[in-house]
C-alpha cells in the first residue's frame, strides 16, 4: 500500500524499518559511530539503524542534534530515510544538511519494525509493499449518553466474537459518510442520512499483522433503543463510554470513541 | 510556500550545491511554520561557534558548507570556547584550541565577521525597528525583538547560516506583526534593583511559554534589558517581551488572555533555584551576556581603589571590540582577573579547571550546572567583586 504525506528535503530510499514509539534526542541519545540509539528506556536501544529507514514520532533535546545527524551521514551510519509523525526543526535541519530523505505526518501505529518500505521525499510518499491497506468506517451510535457496541458473529471474516461499533468496508468509489449511513442501515436497520451524522473524526490507523486498517470514525445520535441485527452480529449493548475497557474490542475502538467525544466537546465549547 | 523565480533557480542547484541546500533548509523549516514565502533580511547573528557545543560534527558540517558559499548579508558570530589571543593562560588545552581555530577558519572563509560575542548590538550589528533579521543566540534574539524592535525568530545555528547565505528567512512567527502582540500580562508590583532584572527574567521565563508577555511596572536601562531578556530565554521559551512603566498599559491590548503578578517571593524562589553551592569558589565569572562599556566602567570604578584578594580566578567576559573602547578599564580589571574576550563561562571548557563558579547572571546560572558541570554560587555583582578584591 502507498501513503501520501509531507516530504522534507528530497531523494528516494528503500530499506527495512526500525520503528521507535518514543522521541529521539540525537545529541547524547545516539551513538554516531555505531548508528544506534543508546538512551536508557528507548524501545530501540542498541538496534542499528544504519542504512535502514528510521521511524520515530519526533525529535527532542539540543539543537546540536542537527549536526549529529550530519555526522552520522559522514560516518556511514546514518539511516537511509527518516519518518516522523510531527517533524520539528532539529531533525528536519539535520536531515536536509545530511541529504537524508524525510517524511512528516506518518503515525507510528501504522508501521512495524522489519517492514520493507520505499520512501520518496520529492513526492511525499511511502510505499509498504508487504502491507495490505483496507479502508473501513466505524460508526458509534449514541442514545441518552450511552454508546452501542455490537458483538461480531462467528460468520464474519475478521475479529470474530470481538465487540465493535457499526463497521464495514467502503464500496468502490463510495465516500466514507455514505458508507457510514449504508452500514448503519444494514447492520441496525436505523435510517440516518449522511448529512445527519453528528460528528466525523480524522481517520485512525490500526495495524494488525500484514493488514493496515484505515478507519473513518463517525458519531450518530439514534432515537430508538431497539435495533435489528443482521448476520454479522450476535448481540448488542448500550453502555456508558467509561465501561468500554471491560470488553474485548476490535483494535483502537476506545481511542476512536474518546476522539469523537472530544471533538464534540470542543465544538460545543466554540458555540458557547 | 511561494518562491520567486530566483529562489526556484537556487533550489534547482543552479548556484551551487551549498546554496541549494541552504534554501532547501529555509523552505523546509518555513513549511513547518506555515510560512507562505521568504522575506529579505539585513542582519544575521550566528550561533554554533564553540567547539565545546558543536564538536567534530559541527566542524565537519562547517568545513563542507564553507567550500563553495559565502554569506550575503552582514553576519556576526557568537562567542567561541576561548580567547583567541590568551587561551593558553586561560587554561585551555591545545586539543581544544586546534579544532576551535578550524571552526573560525570555516566561518572566515564564508565572510562571517569573527566578532565572537553574544552582544552584536554593542559592536555595530544593531538593526533598527521593523528590520527583518535572522538571529540565533537566544539572549540577542530577545534584545533585538524587545529593545531594538527588529523582527526575528529564534534561529538555530544551521538555519541562521542558511539565512545568511541566501539573504532571506521564512516569513513566519515574530516576523509577522500580528504575532508580536502580547498574550499574557505580567505585573511587577515592587521596586527592582539592577541586580533583580536577571531574577525577574528567570521568574517570568518559568511562568510563561512561547507567548509574548507585556511586563508592566518596569523601566529598565539597556543593560538591565540585556539581563532580563537573557534570563527569560534561558529559563523558558520566550523570544520577545513588551514593557511599560504603567500598569494600565494592559488596556491598550485586546490580545491578553492571562494575567500574572510577580511578587518578591518569586525572585527569592529563582535565587534559591540558581544557588546550588556554598563551597569555595574557583571562578568568579562576570559578563553573561557580554559586558557593555557602561558595565566595564562601573566595575572598574568599584575596583580601582581596591586590591586583588587572590582567593579565586575571575573572568570578565566581553566583546573584543567593546574592550578596545575602554583600555583604561581593561588595565584595572586585569589586576583582578582575566579580561576574557571572544568567549564566556558557558561555552568555554570550564570543567577543565573549575568546579564551583560564582555568577550574577540567571542565564549562566541555568547553564553552568549542565554544560560545564559546575556548582553555582549566585550573588549580586557587588558581592562578586568583593570576593575578588579587598
Amino acid at each position: 500500500m502507498m501513503i501520501r504525506t509531507k516530504g522534507i528535503g528530497h531523494g528516494r530510499a528503500e530499506g527495512s524499518l526500525v520503528v521507535s514509539h518514543m522521541p529521539i534526542s540525537f545529541l547524547g541519545g545516539v551513538d554516531a559511530s555505531r548508528g544506534c540509539v543508546v538512551e536508557e528506556g528507548s524501545d530501540i536501544k542498541g538496534d542499528s539503524f544504519a542504512g535502514k529507514i528510521l521511524a520515530f514520532p519526533h525529535g527532542k533535546g539540543s539543537t546540536v542534534g542537527s549536526y549529529v545527524i550530519f555526522q552520522l551521514k559522514k560516518s556511514g551510519t546514518a539511516p537511509a530515510a527518516i519518518l516522523n509523525h510531527k517533524a520539528e526543526a532539529i531533525v528536519a535541519t539535520g536531515a536536509i544538511l545530511a541529504g537524508i530523505p524525510m517524511l512528516s505526518g506518518i503515525p507510528m501505529e501504522i508501521l512495524a519494525s522489519g517492514d520493507k518500505a520505499i520512501v520518496n521525499a520529492d513526492e511525499g510518499t511511502i510505499e509498504l509493499p508487504s502491507v495490505v491497506g483496507k479502508v473501513v468506517v466505524t460508526v458509534i451510535a449514541r442514545r441518552e449518553g450511552k454508546i452501542m457496541i455490537m458483538k461480531r458473529s462467528g460468520k464474519v471474516s475478521t475479529y470474530r466474537e470481538h465487540w465493535a461499533g457499526v463497521s464495514g468496508s467502503l464500496l468502490p468509489g463510495e465516500n466514507p459518510a455514505d458508507a457510514a449511513s449504508r452500514e448503519l442501515r444494514e447492520e441496525t436497520g436505523a435510517i440516518v442520512k449522511p448529512q445527519q451524522i453528528s460528528i466525523q473524526g480524522e481517520p485512525v490507523y490500526a495495524r494488525d499483522g500484514g493488514t493496515l486498517w484505515k478507519v473513518h470514525p463517525f458519531l450518530v445520535d439514534l432515537e430508538k433503543e431497539n435495533i435489528s441485527l443482521d448476520w454479522e452480529h450476535d448481540e448488542y449493548r448500550w453502555i456508558p463510554p467509561s465501561e468500554l475497557d471491560r470488553y474485548q474490542t476490535v483494535p483502537r475502538l476506545g481511542e476512536v470513541v474518546a476522539m469523537l467525544l472530544k471533538i464534540e466537546a470542543q465544538s460545543a465549547r466554540k458555540v458557547c | 510556500m511561494h518562491l520567486t523565480k530566483d529562489e526556484e533557480r537556487i533550489l534547482k542547484g543552479e548556484e551551487g550545491e551549498t546554496k541549494r541546500r541552504a534554501i532547501e533548509l529555509l523552505v523546509a523549516l518555513g513549511d513547518l511554520d506555515d510560512a507562505d514565502r521568504l522575506v529579505p533580511i539585513t542582519s544575521v547573528q550566528l550561533s554554533g561557534a564553540s567547539y565545546k557545543t558543536i564538536s567534530d560534527a559541527g566542524l565537519e558540517f562547517l568545513q563542507e558548507f564553507s567550500a563553495d558559499a559565502k554569506v550575503s548579508v552582514r553576519s556576526t558570530l557568537n562567542p567561541i570556547g576561548m580567547d583567541r589571543e590568551t587561551w593558553r593562560e586561560m587554561g585551555i588545552p591545545e586539543k581544544f584550541a586546534k579544532p576551535q581555530n578550524l571552526i573560525l577558519d570555516a566561518y572566515k572563509k564564508m565572510d562571517v565577521e569573527l566578532t565572537c560575542t553574544c552582544t552584536p548590538y554593542f559592536i555595530g550589528n544593531r538593526p533598527g525597528a521593523g528590520d527583518d533579521i535572522a538571529w540565533a543566540e537566544s539572549s540577542a534574539v530577545v534584545f533585538a525583538n524587545s529593545v531594538l524592535g527588529a523582527h526575528t525568530n529564534k534561529e538555530g545555528g544551521p538555519s541562521a547560516l542558511a539565512a545568511a547565505i541566501i539573504g532571506k528567512t521564512p516569513y513566519s512567527g515574530l516576523h509577522i506583526s500580528e504575532n508580536r502582540k502580547p498574550k499574557v500580562a505580567i505585573r511587577v508590583g515592587f521596586e527592582l534593583t539592577s541586580d533583580d532584572y536577571t531574577l525577574l527574567g528567570h521568574a517570568i521565563g518559568k511562568k510563561i511559554g512561547q507567548e509574548v508577555p507585556l511586563i508592566t511596572g518596569i523601566d529598565p536601562m539597556e543593560d538591565e534589558h540585556k539581563a532580563l531578556g537573557a534570563a527569560m530565554a534561558a529559563s523558558g521559551a520566550a523570544s520577545m517581551y513588551l514593557f511599560r512603566t504603567n500598569h494600565k498599559a494592559c488596556e491598550e491590548f485586546d490580545t491578553i488572555e492571562e494575567r500574572i503578578t510577580i511578587e518578591e517571593e518569586d525572585l527569592d524562589a529563582s535565587r534559591d533555584m540558581l544557588s546550588t553551592s556554598n563551597d569555595n569558589v574557583d571562578l568568579v565569572a562576570l559578563g553573561c551576556p557580554h559586558l557593555s562599556v557602561r558595565e566595564m566602567v562601573d566595575i572598574a570604578s568599584f575596583l580601582k581603589d581596591r586590591s586583588p584578594s587572590r582567593r579565586c580566578k575571575a573572568w570578565f567576559c566581553v566583546a573584543r571590540d567593546v574592550a578596545k573602547h575602554c583600555p583604561e578599564e581593561v588595565r584595572i580589571l586585569r589586576k583582578f582577573g582575566h579580561v576574557a574576550c571572544d568567549t564566556c563561562m558557558v561555552v568555554a571548557p570550564l570543567e577543565e579547571f573549575s568546579r564551583t563558579a560564582a555568577t550574577d547572571s540567571a542565564k549562566a546560572g541555568t547553564y553552568l550546572p549542565t554544560l560545564c558541570k559546575q556548582k553555582v554560587v549566585f550573588a549580586t555583582r557587588r558581592d562578586l567583586l568583593r570576593m575578588i578584591s579587598k
